[in-house]
């Protein structure tokens, strides 16, 4: 925000007017579009957008939040059992997540979770891969440099976390929010064994509920019915949600790109 | 205003020969003292012994006779200039020089007066507001510098801070370093690998080779009286010549020409294999038979100086296998003799040192 204001105080007085009037003119062509899709769609299919976008939201969120401090301390604080963790970190991060989904069933029944969001949220938020790429990002000899001019400049474990580790940490963040972000939006099977055997379909992500567009009640299988386009709405209307369903990875990708590369560290050294 | 001493503290990594090995040195209050010696000889490991970044496996390190080991950097009052710089880079250059402060819970307007001074005393004012990725290397090492003095600790530690600027700017650094230190008057250990450097800022000169402190003096009596043939070698630019000679009745002798030599020190020597020290402004060039004959290989022209790299005939002859170093000696450019000349060094004895063959340790006449 200060960045951004700061910004604002050093433009010219042309910048600030050339952008003012091309605000003006995005807003007056978008709403209308946002309108006339938000219409189409209607209010179910309005329902399950926001939970993807709720499930996916709070899934890349509890991934950043738990994946930095993990991937920071693996990669620079010694501590009893962290070769280990770093093995099973890098083993769980190679088994195909569609190969856990069926074990994760099990686990969220036996943890009442089955009709909970945090059955879909929490093995999103859980995330090795993004450890992974936390730890090779500070697992680096101008990072521990760093660490170590904090320390030397007084700083208490703390303070060096919060005052360098987490400003310095916004490009992986960004990969890993982004990363986690369109895996658990893309994804159907984990939400569909999951949800499915239940009458939660005011829970649906998305992409379940486009599934459900199929028509499958005349026996036929998914694919039969696919194949056929038997289906219990419009195929105009499927190809909306589509689109829409494409919609959010653009945006989230539009907003993390600033930042995934971009290079902090620039500077530290000469 | 403190004092440094290191007794006997070693730092031992494992499976590797002791990277600094039974050191033994004191730097007095206020004192400049640069540590000198080849890559890789232990320079920075000394010094982060010192900052608490680096473990003491023996010995002990005391700052104002206080032991420091055991003690987090953070509590040491020590600051460190780094090699490359280490700047926080999401930092501008006033909170890379606040942040120290900062952290100390100093007040907001206290903060502000210190790094301004800061920024004053070191011509950074311009560039407050920049982020370190904006800045030029000359003034990245200036904010390096100054995030240590606006702490005004109690000792600086600085690891070749000139090392990444270029041959012109080093040279007006490194004077603005030494004034800035005599002015500040903190007790500071410089840590370089350019000899010239460390002549010329140096209160005194310490010497390190392999982890081994081999000599800790004024510059001017490193540059007379070298310890030993290494420190010999290496002060001075370029540093003493080398030779094997042997000791006779009458001097030393040197492939089939003997140099005279002082009675005291050819009565010291004794017998046997001695190596032969000789300074390159310590030889004249003449061609009247009785001098060590040599072809010169290269010249090197510096404007008011020059100097011959001449190959001795005798060691071209006799190690054809080893590569021994050329004999270094300084002319005048005007009477420079061209390369593929043969020439007659002429040794002035009264400059000769010798050194004991084994030990390489300075035989001191008597
Ligand atoms: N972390 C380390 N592990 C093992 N050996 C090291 C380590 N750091 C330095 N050394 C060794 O210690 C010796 C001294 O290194 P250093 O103090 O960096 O030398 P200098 O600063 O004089 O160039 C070198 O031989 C180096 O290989
Ligand atoms: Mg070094």
């Amino acid at each position: 925000m200060r960045a951004l204001a700061e910004r604002f105080r050093r433009a010219s007085a042309t910048q600030v007017m050339a952008l003012s009037v091309l605000s003006l003119m995005a807003v007056f062509f978008a709403v209308p579009i946002v309108w006339a899709v938000f219409e189409a769609i209607g209010g179910t299919a309005l329902h399950w957008l926001l939970n993807s976008a709720f499930y996916s939201t709070a899934g890349a969120a509890i991934a950043v939040a738990l994946c930095i401090p993990a991937g920071y301390g693996l990669a620079t604080h010694d501590f009893p059992g962290r070769r280990a963790v770093l093995i099973v970190t890098i083993l769980v991060m190679l088994i195909p997540p569609n190969a856990l989904v069926l074990p994760l069933f099990l686990e969220a029944h036996a943890a009442h979770l089955l009709t909970s969001p945090l059955a879909v949220i929490l093995p999103y938020g859980l995330y090795p891969f993004g450890v992974y790429l936390a730890y090779l990002y500070f697992n680096t000899g101008r990072f521990e440099l760093l660490l170590q001019t904090a320390r030397m400049d007084g700083c208490s474990e703390w303070h060096v976390f919060k005052r360098i580790v987490l400003p310095l940490s916004l490009p992986v963040s960004a990969l890993i929010a982004f990363l986690n972000f369109v895996a658990s939006w893309t994804n159907f099977f984990l939400p569909w064994v999951m949800y499915w055997s239940f009458d939660t379909t005011s829970r649906y992500p998305l992409a379940l509920g486009i599934a459900l567009q199929l028509d499958t009640t005349k026996g036929a299988s998914f694919y039969g019915a696919l194949i056929q386009l038997h289906t219990a709405s419009s195929p105009s209307y499927i190809a909306l949600l589509l689109l829409v369903t494409c919609a959010p990875v653009l945006i989230v990708f539009a907003l993390a790109q600033r930042w995934i590369g971009s290079s902090q560290l620039q500077g530290v050294f000469r | 205003m403190a004092t440094v001493t290191f007794r006997a503290a070693s730092r031992i990594y494992p499976k590797v020969p002791k990277a600094v090995n039974q050191l033994d040195l004191e730097i007095r209050d206020g004192e400049l003292l640069v540590l000198v010696g080849p890559s890789g000889c232990g320079k920075t490991t000394t010094l982060r012994m010192l900052a608490g970044l680096e473990p003491v496996d023996e010995g002990d390190i005391l700052v104002d006779d206080q032991s420091v080991v055991g003690v987090p950097s953070q509590r040491r009052d020590i600051a460190m200039v780094f090699q490359n710089y280490s700047l926080y880079p999401h930092m501008t250059v006033a909170q890379n020089l606040g942040f120290a402060l900062e952290i100390a819970k100093l007040s907001k307007s206290a903060i502000k007066d210190r790094v301004i001074e800061t920024a004053r005393t070191l011509g950074l004012e311009e560039c407050l507001d920049r982020k370190p990725a904006q800045l030029s290397g000359g003034q990245c090492q200036r904010v390096a510098m100054g995030r240590a003095i606006v702490r005004q600790p109690r000792v600086f530690l600085m690891d070749e801070p000139l090392s990444n600027l270029d041959a012109k700017l080093r040279v007006a650094t490194r004077s603005q370093i030494a004034a800035l230190q005599r002015r500040l008057d903190v007790t500071t250990l410089y840590v370089t690998h350019d000899q010239v450097e460390a002549m010329t800022m140096g209160d005194r000169v310490a010497v390190l080779k392999d982890g081994v402190l081999q000599q800790v003096d004024v510059p001017s009596v490193l540059y007379d009286t070298p310890a030993n043939a290494f420190v010999a070698s290496f002060i001075g630019s370029p540093g003493m010549n080398l030779l094997d000679g042997i000791i006779g009745p009458d001097g030393v002798t040197v492939g089939s020409t003997t140099v005279q030599l002082p009675r005291e020190l050819r009565e010291t020597a004794g017998t046997g294999r001695v190596t032969v020290g000789v300074r390159p402004e310590a030889v004249t060039l003449a061609g009247d038979g009785a001098g060590v004959p040599a072809t010169v290989n290269i010249v090197e022209e510096l404007g008011p100086e020059a100097y011959i790299y001449a190959r001795l005939e005798h060691t071209a002859a006799d190690r054809s296998g080893e590569e021994t170093p050329d004999f270094v000696v300084r002319v005048d450019p005007k009477s420079a003799p061209p390369s593929g000349r043969r020439i007659e060094l002429h040794i002035q004895q009264e400059s000769v040192q010798l050194f004991d063959a084994d030990t390489g340790a300075r035989i001191v006449p008597e």
